[in-house]
């Protein structure tokens, strides 16, 4: 066990980096890294990598459940928690108070103009989103018909997206979409 | 640190600004460049000539020219938009949100200049926080006069807006001309901004709560984020936006990309803003925990357990990644995502372009995204408004 002043430190210096975190937490999870593995060396780099693997293997929320591992592995239940809560509580604050403002101004002229501005920005970037991740993944013919395949069938019917990504493993695990 | 004034100077000073502030928010209907640009030729000649009489000489040029921009966002930017937040928040408001810049200066010299975390500068966030929010949880809404009005100012058709034009005004919107406005009671959220200066006579009983839409229960809201949450990976806004636009109604798809669009913007993990931001629409701050509560409490706490196992007993390198088909097949819900949001807009071949554009540049050139989002906003900004006039 290491001193609780630790904690605090650990706990303070995620309420700042996800208050700054644009774009998503993994963009200042360098700095996390630096901190609590370089500076104090509370966990391990390999500690860090597999704590890192397992957050993203395990569903739901990922990147808070990765800082909570980190403060389990140093001080225990009181370490996930801290952690975790000075994880999301800032962002949340802060998106909740944005919304509150936009909504307030919600007719104004230029929150109109904004929002129209914002549309292709945005859905090109959902677009996007889905090609990086599709770059991630095995670059194949296979790989590629399944994103396309899925996209299509999204697009065109109600079927429950469960039975996509169900489809995706499957097809992946008997090796079709190598 | 030396402090250069007396305790007596700085209060003085204080109460200089807010003097000024409340002179400002008189003049706040009037073009806001045109006071920030009285304002810094007034205060620059008048600052030049005492530097010069006190024997200063003009510094270099880039210093000039560095100097030059520090003043046109830090004085001219910024009081533009400050006469704007006096003209819709009033003068005490708008002081309280514009001294929330030192803390942020703060804020960010911690992790940036490595300044240490003192108790004190705890203490002042905790209460800068405090003030924020009540700020921001305030909901001022009553019934209330607005007397018969006539002005001048650049305005649209829209609700408020709909007099006849005589032969002599201007075509093409916006445009700016004498016009008059009747007589008019409603209710809605206001502040004390240049049109509500009304008189509060029973104070208490006017201020309402804000209505809510009574069609989403506090459960459904957690249980539709927990399901974001578990089967997310990779795309919870392809489950958000299929529970809470198709399934639920609680949205527009309109709505929903709004609240897409606000939390690019902001820090931290988006999906979550999400969630935020869905909850406070549909039932206020409590819907707002709900969703919060929903998309979090159970994920960790399941999530949490197989995690500390494998921590334990793990010691060699740990490599499972989300097989690649279920990759392959989220990837393409979320370019269906993506399609289906701007679906709407397909006849309009410059918001296409604009979204080809971004998709590019953030999949194939790689650029991050706060880039994307400065490089690519103001050109839509631009082509929105030439468009409307």
């Amino acid at each position: 066990m290491k001193p609780p002043s630790g904690l605090l430190a650990l706990t303070l210096h995620l309420a700042i980096v996800s208050s700054i975190s644009f774009g998503g937490f993994p963009t200042v999870l360098p700095d996390v890294r630096a901190f609590v593995v370089t500076m104090h060396g509370w966990v391990t780099d390999q500690d860090f990598t597999n704590i890192f693997a397992m957050a993203q293997a395990i569903p739901g929320p990922n990147m808070i459940l990765m800082m909570g591992l980190i403060g389990w592995k140093v001080w225990g239940l009181a370490g996930a928690l801290a952690a975790s809560t000075a994880t999301f509580t800032p962002p949340c604050a802060i998106y909740f108070s944005a919304f509150r403002l936009m909504d307030r101004f919600h007719e104004a002229h230029w929150q109109r103009v904004l929002r129209s501005a914002l549309i292709p920005v945005t859905t090109g970037l959902i677009i996007a989103s889905g090609i990086v991740m599709a770059q991630a993944a095995d670059v194949t013919w296979g790989a590629f018909a399944m994103t396309g395949a899925a996209a299509v069938v999204m697009l065109t019917t109600r079927l429950n997206p469960l039975w996509l990504l169900a489809a995706g493993g499957a097809l992946g695990g008997l090796g079709l979409l190598a | 640190m030396p402090q250069p004034y007396s305790r007596r100077t700085r209060a003085g000073l204080a109460n200089g600004w807010g003097i000024d502030n409340n002179l400002t928010r008189k003049l706040s209907a009037a073009d806001p460049v045109q006071i920030a640009m009285v304002k810094g030729v007034a205060a620059g000649v008048i600052n030049t000539a005492l530097g010069f009489a006190h024997g200063a000489q003009l510094p270099e040029e880039g210093a000039l020219a560095a100097a030059a921009v520090v003043g046109f966002l830090g004085y001219g930017v910024s009081l533009t938009l400050f006469v704007l937040g006096l003209r819709h928040l009033g003068a005490a408001r708008t002081g309280a949100y514009f001294s929330t810049a030192p803390f942020i200066g703060a804020a960010i010299a911690v992790p940036l200049l490595g300044e240490p975390i003192t108790w004190p500068l705890i203490g002042a966030a905790g209460l800068m926080a405090a003030g924020v929010y009540l700020h921001l949880a305030e909901k001022h809404e009553h019934e209330h006069v607005h007397e018969l009005l006539f002005h001048e100012h650049r305005h649209v058709h829209d609700m408020h807006h709909r007099h006849a034009h005589g032969p002599a005004d201007p075509d093409g919107e916006p445009h700016s001309h004498p016009h008059q406005h009747g007589r008019l009671i409603h209710k809605h959220p206001h502040y004390p901004d240049l049109h509500h200066r009304h008189e509060h006579a029973e104070v208490m009983s006017a201020v309402l709560p804000l209505q809510q839409p009574a069609h989403a229960p506090l459960g459904a809201i957690a249980k539709a984020f927990l399901t974001v949450s578990v089967f997310g990976f990779g795309g919870g806004i392809v489950w958000a936006r299929r529970i809470a636009v198709e399934q639920r109604g609680w949205l527009s798809d309109a709505e929903f990309l709004d609240i897409v669009s606000l939390c690019q913007f902001l820090p931290g993990p988006n999906i979550i803003g999400i969630a935020v931001c869905t909850g406070t629409k549909l039932r206020g701050a409590p819907g707002a925990l709900a969703a919060v509560a929903g998309f979090l409490v159970l994920p960790w706490s399941v999530g949490l357990a197989p995690g500390v196992l494998c921590l334990r007993y793990a010691q060699a390198p740990l490599l499972r990644h989300v097989p690649g088909g279920v990759s392959a097949a989220a990837a393409g819900l979320l370019i269906a995502t993506g399609l289906r949001l701007l679906l709407p807009h397909r006849r309009r071949p410059f918001v296409i372009g604009l979204a080809v554009l971004a998709m590019v540049l953030m999949a194939f050139i790689r650029l991050p995204l706060p880039i994307v989002l400065l490089a690519l906003l103001p050109l839509s900004i631009a082509l929105f408004a030439a468009r409307r006039s």
